[in-house]
């Protein structure tokens, strides 16, 4: 009995350790939807999907596909949020926003996500070619309009003082990195560097969704005039004015080209634009949802001091449209016309810009340049030409960029680089209708979940900011 | 000639069976105290010939005349076998199994008598919570078992309810939850719906537990310490819920009809929280821009483009809440006979949400067969399918989500004006977007009409169990449960109102199937050292295989024909989105168990389990867990022999690790991916950093509790204390998000949960026609963190911090209303000494309020009067705070154009007032109504969760006439009332185990009678 007993356990085991016995890849299930890294940027064509990455970044809400775009016009002094809002950049238009704001640790964040993605291909080992050093070319000027929008929301403007604190740099993916700030002169120098690459690696004008060699040295031009550098922004202008073959938007063409939802092949106006299509936006959060009334939030509204700034005869004004909000009067913004189907893409730098630059940049040195220059743009606008001089002449110079760049990104930023208070129409909270350069709030702080990752940033916030 | 002769042989004994003479037995089965026992199987010894007994433990058997003996069964008892001898009427006496503690518990891969169970489990009284106007069983959860938290916030049908088993656990949301076992398997639990289809949830949530008709459930229990839990390893750590199906029994075939049926009306807010009326709404308008200083004429135009004075008094709320029906019928059917046990059944369950478009139904269909081949292989097979429709509002984004969609009916109920009207006059829909239509916040009316948004899911459970005795004591089993989940999800936005109307429409359809498939294989050995069977040893050993295989499909379509009929994606113009992805995950596991037990004295328990997933990093995939439990039956020993007061007294004390595994199928892989596309080209990029080292989250628990019943066990007292420590938790570690990224999971917090279960029975009255009995419990829970990677860390509404409740709201402290000026102030700092009325100048801080509840419970009394039952319980719930994340648009004068609360009507007017509403401004920029503890509501609460009084039909003449064994009618009230205990409070305090008010379908009470008869 016994035996029999200590048989059956024997073959009761073996049984059940013959069931039990698996497979060892059981266990290693590979994901249906991604790749390990290492084997993700091996070839030419890997790096272009990368690149597509790279560009996809910039389509965040929290910079292309909208922050970017209004908070530099609602922490300056065009567009204010309606009495009938969805509660959205309520903080830029009261200039209360804290700390912890979700649209600046986005902008912060989003950034540092693109230039993580630029990184990885300007660092591809893969052998040179014409095509890798296009790719390469655009990635570097990709991560220097990055670097570029973070100094100049989370550091003081380079006219001020550059030896203050900028952003961390990072050129490399390391992921226990725990960077300090980096003086703002490194980080321009850093952008210059980039540029520069950038304008000496590209052949190809794919189309105006992507960055070519003009659309870089325009970005230059701008950099240039942020530093205060007027010759080298005037020279970068001229450049891309002289040399890249683009053509400024007529007057004719300038409502068909607002209405146009598709990147451009023509070299008409735009350099460089971040592309939205009908599949790949950002539905509710995409800018026109803010600006577009029927049908859409319609929360942000032209400040009605920008918009009694349009001659009547100028065609800028049909961009415009008056009506009636929250019970009050108000003027709405149609720069950003498509919400369905291809969505609006956002333009990032336009050839009428390189005009208002080579104007400031002449000025005061070249006066007749500077007049020059701002009645290319004034004449394609049906405005009356500027005939100033002196003073009066640059007042005239910064209107006309925000008449002409308005909804765009650039008003608070101008203010920055100008050093200038801000002085907000009626239709701001009372609260927040002046907002002098040295209110600590027109510098972004270091977000809150920095700080908390990164001790060695912890003691490098922005002045006034706790 | 051999075969001649068995062949008159078979004939001359069909002939015998044929003509054999029969006689009626009758009789009674009871306990040794003489209280009937239901549903023992009387059988004749050696023969299939056999009846059950009745509710009044009688029993008819017609037997041959040959039959000598009667075997008697009960389940808890020991069978008893009675000579027949000439006797005709029998009072048979079982003698319990065991003969205090009887009861039989279920345990990880098993069953074990609860006098020797060393851990912690409470078992749910499932006649407690059956037939209730809840669609799932963890609806029905709340009160009934200590120690668990189960708390709702929506009130959409068919939502989950999640539940915590001793307090918050892990750092995750979907990590915390329990593990739920259904016949000894795993399944896929809670929510499996999209979540997410083209920017909208499609469905607030899709849950499968209800999919399972809680009538066809046999036992639930809820397995709490490590003892309990950590023979399921890898997935216990946050406890267990161990589900039993029904299973058929021996005789007679039993049917049960079951219906309940009766109406939902919401809950509405309290009286502060309720929309202000049209008169009010304008009084306050006016006010604001007079405070303002906006000039007269543009206060006039203002007003008159918002309708002052155009005679449209809509109250929104009556609008979009209704009453609703509630209905289910369930039938089924046991029986079979020694060899072949059945249990079959079908149900129909219907439930109306409260707020327009939010339903609910399901049928289901269940099979259980249970054959003995022989004394030594029997197999189980049990087949459960369940079909379910859900119609829902656009409300859900998660659990800390806000709700706040423009077609949101529970949303705009509040934000709409008085003054928009619903209707045209010609009385059709109003969606004109003038200031009177409806510009902002659509018609709730129009979208309830004409948009669809529905889930229709099959959740199907095939569970195959063969068991083997190859000797005795020595047992094989293998179970293999299949788990089929299909869900179809589908939203219509109609092309001339609402969302995506710019679009001309939109149609996103969703098709989720999930399988899963957990294999296992067993081997119990029981051991008897002595004759007595007082000193026994039980040994388990297992093997587990579970794989789970998701597999999705998306389309997403704008641009209809502008009809609102024809829905389907088919009848549109451009396809936006079409995709399709898979997600898989797989575990391994190797258990064993040992039981040794002493003279029913003293138990000693041990588990050892080792499993390995896919979940985890290639380096670290395997992990350990282990338990030691002991108990100690004092009653037993000689010296309370003499004792009279104490009828039950034992302690048990246990100490063990178990895993969590709840995290992203693939998540600690660095990966690269795509769908990073730009211009219609794909495009791709470095996405997660993963972690290889990734391992199991360990949960450490110890746990020491007694089970004492005193004067006859008319005093039962259950006393459980336990302490658990989350280590290596699975949780987000912040990276500097200069690295791209904003952090990876690691094995890096740690978080512990310490808390005392009482729960209480207790029988005051108990004489023959009348008795009173009294079901209480009470458990309070501290949970703290108590270790993060690098200090603070922001998590949403509340801050991580080492010492505090993980649920610890951050924000500022609000300080009322300035009594001079009417501004409202805020405490500068956690001191809150010094206050401001400039908002940004305050600090924020952790304000001393968490939303997990400090301690919770129910109580319930029954009383019987004869054939009458009067029960009522109440769930309490103190010690928490619930966020209303939305109230500023309701509340203050920021969002003047907006619907108001009734508590702006106590708004600051003059020097002197009190109060917490600051003056009424126009716009208002001090943002009072958000960014601080103002928005925090006390969740304290009392609830009278059930209340039902019923009949049983017990004239045996009449029942036997119509073959009926019993009929019970009943009426019952559900969520009738509630108490609040908060000075200011806008809604209802449950809000989710999170703490936030999501503007979901309104909470329901419900009226419902019920009948339920057996024949």
């Amino acid at each position: 009995m016994k035996r029999i007993t200590i048989k059956n356990m024997i073959v009761t085991t073996v049984l059940f350790l013959s069931l039990a016995s698996c497979e060892k890849s059981f266990l290693e299930l590979k994901p249906p939807t991604s790749l390990t890294p290492e084997f993700a940027l091996a070839t030419e064509a890997d790096l272009q999907v990368a690149l597509r990455g790279a560009y996809a970044g910039l389509k965040s809400t929290a910079l292309y596909g909208r922050s970017l775009m209004v908070l530099g016009d609602i922490m300056a002094d065009n567009t204010y949020q309606s009495v009938l809002n969805t509660n959205r950049y309520t903080a830029f238009n009261l200039y209360n926003y804290t700390v912890t704001d979700g649209d600046v640790s986005g902008l912060w964040t989003a950034s540092y996500t693109v230039i993580l993605r630029a990184n990885n291909i300007i660092n591809s080992p893969i052998a040179d070619n014409a095509n890798i050093k296009q790719i390469k070319g655009e990635a570097y000027a990709i991560r220097a309009l990055a670097y570029y929008n973070l100094v100049r929301y989370f550091a003081s403007p380079y006219t001020v003082d550059p030896s203050k604190l900028g952003v961390p740099i990072v050129t490399t993916y390391q992921a226990d990195l725990k960077p300090e700030r980096a003086k703002i002169a490194d980080v321009y120098s850093l952008i210059n560097k980039d540029l520069n690459q950038a304008y000496s690696l590209m052949t190809v004008f794919t189309n105006s969704s992507q960055f070519s060699k003009y659309a870089a040295k325009a970005l230059q031009a701008k950099v240039y005039l942020t530093m205060g550098d007027k010759t080298n922004a005037k020279a970068a202008a001229l450049d891309v004015i002289t040399n890249s073959g683009f053509t400024a938007i007529s007057a004719a063409a300038h409502t068909g080209y607002w209405a146009g939802v598709a990147p451009r092949t023509d070299k008409v106006e735009t350099l460089l634009e971040i592309s939205f299509d009908a599949v790949a936006n950002n539905a509710f959060d995409a800018l026109s949802y803010i600006y577009l009334q029927s049908g859409n939030y319609g929360d942000m509204l032209c400040s009605t001091d920008l918009y009694n700034l349009f001659e009547t005869a100028d065609i800028r004004k049909s961009l415009y449209a008056s009506g009636t909000r929250g019970g009050l009067a108000s003027v709405f913004v149609n720069k950003y016309s498509s919400f369905t189907g291809d969505h609006s893409d956002t333009k990032v730098i336009r050839m009428s810009e390189m005009y208002l630059i080579a104007a400031e940049a002449s000025y005061p040195s070249n006066t007749v340049d500077a007049l020059k220059y701002v009645n290319e743009v004034t004449s394609r606008r049906g405005a009356t030409a500027i005939a100033s001089d002196g003073q009066a002449l640059l007042e005239d110079i910064i209107t006309e960029r925000r008449k002409e760049l308005a909804f765009e990104g650039e008003r608070y930023l101008d203010m920055q680089r100008l050093q200038r208070n801000i002085v907000r129409s009626k239709n701001y909270p009372s609260a927040a209708l002046s907002v002098d350069f040295t209110n600590f709030r027109r510098i972004m702080p270091i977000p809150q979940g920095e700080l908390d990752a990164n001790p060695n940033i912890k003691s490098q916030q922005n002045p006034g900011w706790f | 000639m051999k075969k001649l002769m068995l062949m008159l042989t078979l004939g001359l004994l069909t002939i015998t069976s044929a003509f054999a003479q029969t006689r009626q037995l009758t009789g009674r089965v009871t306990d040794l105290k003489g209280v009937a026992v239901a549903n023992a199987s009387v059988v004749v010894k050696g023969t299939k010939i056999g009846a059950n007994t009745g509710d009044d433990g009688s029993f008819k058997i017609t037997v041959p005349t040959t039959a000598k003996t009667l075997v008697v069964k009960s389940i808890n008892y020991s069978d008893a076998e009675v000579s027949i001898g000439t006797k005709t009427n029998f009072t048979i006496q079982l003698e319990s199994s065991s003969q205090q503690l009887e009861e039989v518990v279920v345990v990880g891969y098993g069953t074990q008598k609860r006098s020797n169970v060393t851990a912690s489990i409470s078992k749910v009284d499932m006649t407690k919570i059956e037939n209730k106007p809840f669609a799932s069983l963890d609806q029905m959860l709340q009160g009934a078992a200590p120690g668990l938290q189960a708390t709702s916030s929506t009130g959409q049908p068919g939502a989950v309810t999640p539940i915590r088993i001793r307090g918050v656990g892990s750092f995750s949301y979907g990590g915390a939850r329990p593990l739920y076992i259904v016949d000894g398997a795993q399944i896929n639990d809670g929510d499996v719906s999209n979540g997410n289809g083209g920017g909208f949830s499609v469905n607030p949530s899709t849950n499968v537990l209800a999919t399972i008709n809680s009538d066809d459930i046999e036992s639930v229990n809820i397995l709490k310490d490590a003892a309990a839990t950590s023979i399921y390893g890898s997935r216990g750590a946050n406890g267990v819920i161990v589900i039993t199906t029904k299973s058929g029994r021996a005789g007679k075939t039993q049917f049960r009809f079951d219906t309940e049926v009766g109406q939902n009306t919401p809950i509405l807010p309290p009286a502060q929280g309720y929309p202000v009326d049209v008169n009010d709404y304008f009084q306050l308008y006016k006010e604001g821009l007079a405070n303002s200083g906006v000039s007269a004429a543009t206060a006039a135009a203002t007003l008159a483009s918002y309708g002052y004075g155009n005679g449209v008094a809509i109250d929104w709320f009556h609008l979009i809440t209704k009453p609703g029906a509630q209905k289910q019928y369930n039938i089924s059917a046991s029986g079979g006979d020694a060899k072949t046990k059945f249990f079959a059944s079908a149900g129909y369950f219907f439930q109306d949400g409260t707020s327009l478009k939010a339903d609910f139904q399901r049928v289901t269909g269940n099979l259980k067969v249970t054959h003995n081949v022989n004394d030594k292989l029997s197999f189980t097979t049990k087949v459960s399918a369940g079909s379910t429709l859900q119609n829902s509002i656009l409300a859900s984004d998660g659990p800390g989500g806000s709700g706040l969609y423009f077609g949101n009916p529970a949303y705009v109920s509040y934000v709409l004006r008085p003054t928009q009207n619903p209707y045209n006059p010609d009385g059709t829909l109003n969606i004109s977007s003038d200031n009177l239509g409806f510009p902002g916040h659509y018609n709730p009316l129009y979208i309830a009409q004409n948009d669809k948004r529905w889930l229709k899911g099959l959740n199907a459970i095939a569970n195959q169990n063969v068991e083997y005795k190859i000797l005795p004591g020595l047992k094989f089993s293998t179970t293999i449960n299949m788990q089929y989940t299909l869900n179809e999800e589908y939203q219509f936005n109609n092309p001339f109102h609402g969302d995506n109307s710019g679009a001309s429409g939109e149609g996103v359809s969703i098709v989720t199937r999930a399988f899963l498939t957990d294999l296992i294989n067993q081997l119990d050995y029981h051991y008897d050292f002595n004759k007595a069977k007082r000193f026994y040893a039980d040994f388990k050993l297992g093997q587990e295989a579970i794989k789970s295989a998701t597999y999705r499909q998306i389309g997403d379509v704008t641009g209809f024909p502008p009809r609102t009929d024809l829905y389907y994606s088919t009848n549109a113009a451009t396809s936006t989105n079409g995709k399709s992805v898979g997600s898989d995950y797989t575990f391994q596991g190797y258990f064993t168990n040992a039981t040794v037990s002493l003279l029913d004295k003293y138990t000693l328990y041990g588990s050892f389990r080792r499993d390995g997933s896919s979940r985890f990093g290639v380096n670290n995939p395997w992990g350990n867990f282990w338990s030691v439990g002991t108990s100690w039956n004092v009653l037993a020993e000689p010296f309370m022999q003499n004792n009279k007061t104490i009828s039950a007294f034992k302690i048990h004390a246990s100490y063990g690790t178990n895993g969590n595994a709840e995290i992203g199928n693939y998540t600690w892989r660095p990966s690269y991916a795509f769908g990073y596309n730009y211009n219609g080209v794909a495009g791709g990029t470095f996405n997660n950093i993963g972690n290889e080292s990734l391992t199991w989250e360990k949960n450490n628990q110890a746990d020491i509790g007694t089970n004492i019943s005193f004067f006859d066990n008319r005093i039962n007292l259950n006393v459980d204390v336990y302490k658990r420590n989350t280590e290596g938790a699975l949780l987000n570690q912040n990276l500097s998000r200069t690295t791209g990224f904003t952090g990876y999971i690691n094995n890096v917090g740690s978080m512990q949960n310490s808390g005392l279960e009482i729960s209480v029975n207790l029988v005051p009255i108990k004489v023959k026609d009348f008795s009173w009995e009294i079901n209480a419990s009470y458990t309070a829970n501290k949970n703290k963190v108590t270790r993060l990677p690098s200090g603070d860390q922001l998590n949403g509404a509340y801050l991580l911090r080492v010492g505090q409740p993980f649920y610890s709201f951050y924000t500022r402290g609000y300080a009322g209303v300035n009594i001079n000026t009417g501004d409202p102030m805020w405490y500068i700092d956690s001191t809150q000494i010094g206050s401001t009325s400039v908002k940004t100048k305050a600090n924020l801080f952790l304000v001393g309020k968490q939303a997990d509840p400090k301690y919770y419970g129910s109580l319930g009394n029954t009383f019987n009067y004869k054939a009458f039952t009067f029960a009522f319980d109440f769930y309490y719930n103190f010690g928490n705070y619930f966020n209303e994340s939305a109230q500023q648009y309701a509340m203050d004068g920021q969002y003047p154009t907006r619907g108001k609360y009734a508590i702006n009507l106590t708004r600051w007017q003059k020097p002197g007032d009190i109060t917490t509403v600051p003056k009424w401004l126009n716009a208002d920029g001090r943002t009072g109504s958000t960014g601080s503890d103002r928005t925090l509501y006390k969740g304290d609460y009392v609830r009278l969760r059930n209340i039902q009084l019923s009949y049983k039909y017990n004239n045996k003449a009449v029942l036997d006439k119509f073959h009926i064994n019993g009929i019970n009618i009943y009426a019952r009230g559900t969520n009738i009332f509630t108490k609040t205990y908060a000075d200011i409070i806008l809604s209802d305090p449950e809000q989710g185990i999170t703490g936030n008010n999501g503007q979901q379908v309104l909470p329901s009470k419900s009226v419902t009678f019920g009948l339920s008869v057996n024949f």
